[in-house]
């Protein structure tokens, strides 16, 4: 007796599966519990966010896809540069802006008819790169002044909505990531056109908050359709918070004395909540920083070079080793 | 609290957050600089060489060219073989033009004054008025880290009292970009003869 049936039924199955899983109704997490409850393994470890565990598994197809896109990209780029100058305004507008909403609207038309296809993907890539450009020569073309960054700020927010707008719709990693990046540009172009006295500092601070919002939207996003995007967000998010941290330290005493508490604060969310190894790699990163900083400022002269370098490597060395037996205990699997 | 609830709450956190991070910015740093006035007007000189604003060490010229004696402005006599720029050419060869102006702060605009009217003020040469209120110059680039572009520069002349700034509209600014040395501030105007 044939089985053929039930191979039909699995494969169509499956199916059904990848496409939820690419239209985001399913998340990798999900599933991933689910064939843990199924075969019985609850594994006490956390589910995995570092960088390795996380890779997409980037198949051939899509591998062709991405150098595809990378060469359209390329490609438009200097066919636009050539023409650029014989190109009158509406010429100009259309081969950015036009552009830009048609790789869009493509990319949309294949997100509706092909959810588990990533073509679509591809092409919102394309259109998020071209798209923001576009609308900026669109407001020159227009003849818009530049002497305040308002102009440029209403346009890149009217980027963010659209792009929030068409993450609401499809619900993919790719739309996500363009709303995040024209809502962080959108911020600091807030900041500027609402302050243009704001000084370094202000900015600095501003990150700081950015990375926590960042660190918090990469939580939440660990068992959603944008799980693939938690890496990403915290990398920046603790990238932006610990480097605009630090580059207070010098200035600030208060900030030369939070600077520890934050970057072991980091250390213990990377393991206890976040369960992420870029965090934790980072916030080693932040401690050593500080560590090399603090002993320049205040031992280097009176101990010397020599021996506090010898002190250094030690407790370096330390650190790694602290930061690895976390690693083994709390975040491999 | 049902978990989608939870998770609906701490988003709408992670995004107001730098938005109300830029509000409490704005509102405290903005309300002070609404504020902030002074009762003195100033008097300022600029120099352009070739008609060229914002010219590179300009400012010595002016700092050679003009003083502050008993309160008065006073334009000295220049020796003929001065290099005040140290560039090999003479002033006398380098084109220079100054001109002198008066600043209305409560107006923020500033009207040409010829130097027989300068004259007549008497000024006080301190950077900070009688009021407590600075006259200074600033220039930033902005964010001093993030793998984002920095988004700010800011440049010009100020009003400024502890934190609080309020940009001057001083004549020629727009060209003048983060080059300063063709402005020299002369002095408070305590009074009119």
């Amino acid at each position: 007796m044939s089985n053929k049936p039930q191979d039909i039924s699995a494969q169509a199955l499956l199916d059904e599966l990848a496409s939820r899983i690419e239209s985001g109704a399913i998340s990798e997490a999900e599933v991933r519990t689910l064939l843990e409850q199924s075969t019985g393994t609850t594994s006490t470890a956390p589910s995995p966010t570092g960088p390795i565990a996380r890779l997409p598994s980037l198949s051939i197809m899509r591998l062709l896809y991405v150098i595809g896109a990378i060469f359209i990209t390329l490609g438009v780029l200097y066919l636009v540069s050539q023409i650029w100058d014989d190109l009158g305004a509406a010429g100009r507008i259309f081969i950015t802006l036009g552009l830009g909403l048609i790789f869009a609207g493509t990319g949309s038309y294949f997100m509706l008819r092909d959810p588990a296809r990533g073509q679509g993907t591809v092409f919102h890539g394309i259109g998020g790169c071209i798209i923001p450009g576009g609308a900026l020569v669109t407001l020159d073309e227009m003849g818009v002044d530049f002497d305040s960054t308002w102009p440029i700020t209403v346009t890149i927010a009217m980027v963010f909505v659209f792009y929030t707008a068409l993450t609401f719709v499809h619900r993919r990693v790719i739309l996500t990531f363009w709303a995040f990046t024209n809502g962080t540009v959108l911020t600091y172009l807030l900041m500027n056109s609402l302050l243009p006295t704001a000084s370094g500092e202000h900015y600095d601070y501003l990150t700081m908050t950015i990375g926590i919002s960042y660190l918090i939207c990469a939580y939440l996003f660990r068992s959603d359709c944008n799980d693939r995007l938690s890496p990403l967000l915290n990398f920046f998010g603790a990238i932006g918070f610990y480097g605009a941290a630090f580059s207070q330290v010098p200035d600030r005493v208060i900030m030369e004395m939070l600077f520890p508490i934050l970057a072991f604060g980091g250390l213990a969310l990377s393991v206890a909540l976040l369960h992420s190894r870029l965090l934790l790699v980072i916030s080693n990163l932040a401690i050593i920083a500080y560590i090399i900083y603090f002993t320049a400022e205040y031992f280097a002269d009176s101990i010397g070079w020599p021996v506090a370098l010898i002190l250094l490597g030690f407790i370096i060395i330390g650190i790694g080793y602290f930061s690895i037996s976390l690693n083994r205990k709390y975040l491999k699997q | 609290m049902d978990d989608s609830r939870k998770r609906a709450i701490l988003l709408a956190v992670a995004f107001a957050l730098p938005l109300l991070f830029i509000m409490v910015i704005f509102i405290t740093t903005f309300i002070p600089a609404t504020r902030l006035s002074t009762d003195y007007d100033f008097v300022y000189a600029t120099c352009s060489k070739n008609r060229n604003p914002g010219s590179y060490y300009c400012n010595n010229y002016l700092q050679n060219l003009y003083d502050v004696v008993d309160g008065r402005v006073r334009e000295r006599e220049l020796s003929a073989d001065l290099d005040s720029d140290n560039d090999g050419v003479l002033d006398s060869n380098e084109n220079y033009s100054t001109r002198l102006f008066l600043h209305d702060t409560a107006l923020n605009v500033s009207e040409e004054i010829s130097l027989i009217e300068a004259q007549r003020l008497q000024l006080s040469d301190e950077i900070v008025s009688p009021d407590g209120v600075a006259v200074e110059r600033d220039y930033s680039s902005g964010g001093s880290f993030f793998p984002f572009v920095r988004v700010s520069s800011r440049f010009g002349w100020y009003l400024s009292r502890g934190s609080a700034r309020q940009k001057l509209e001083i004549i020629g600014d727009s060209e003048r970009n983060y080059y300063r040395d063709d402005l020299m501030f002369l002095g408070w105007v305590l009074d009119e003869q």
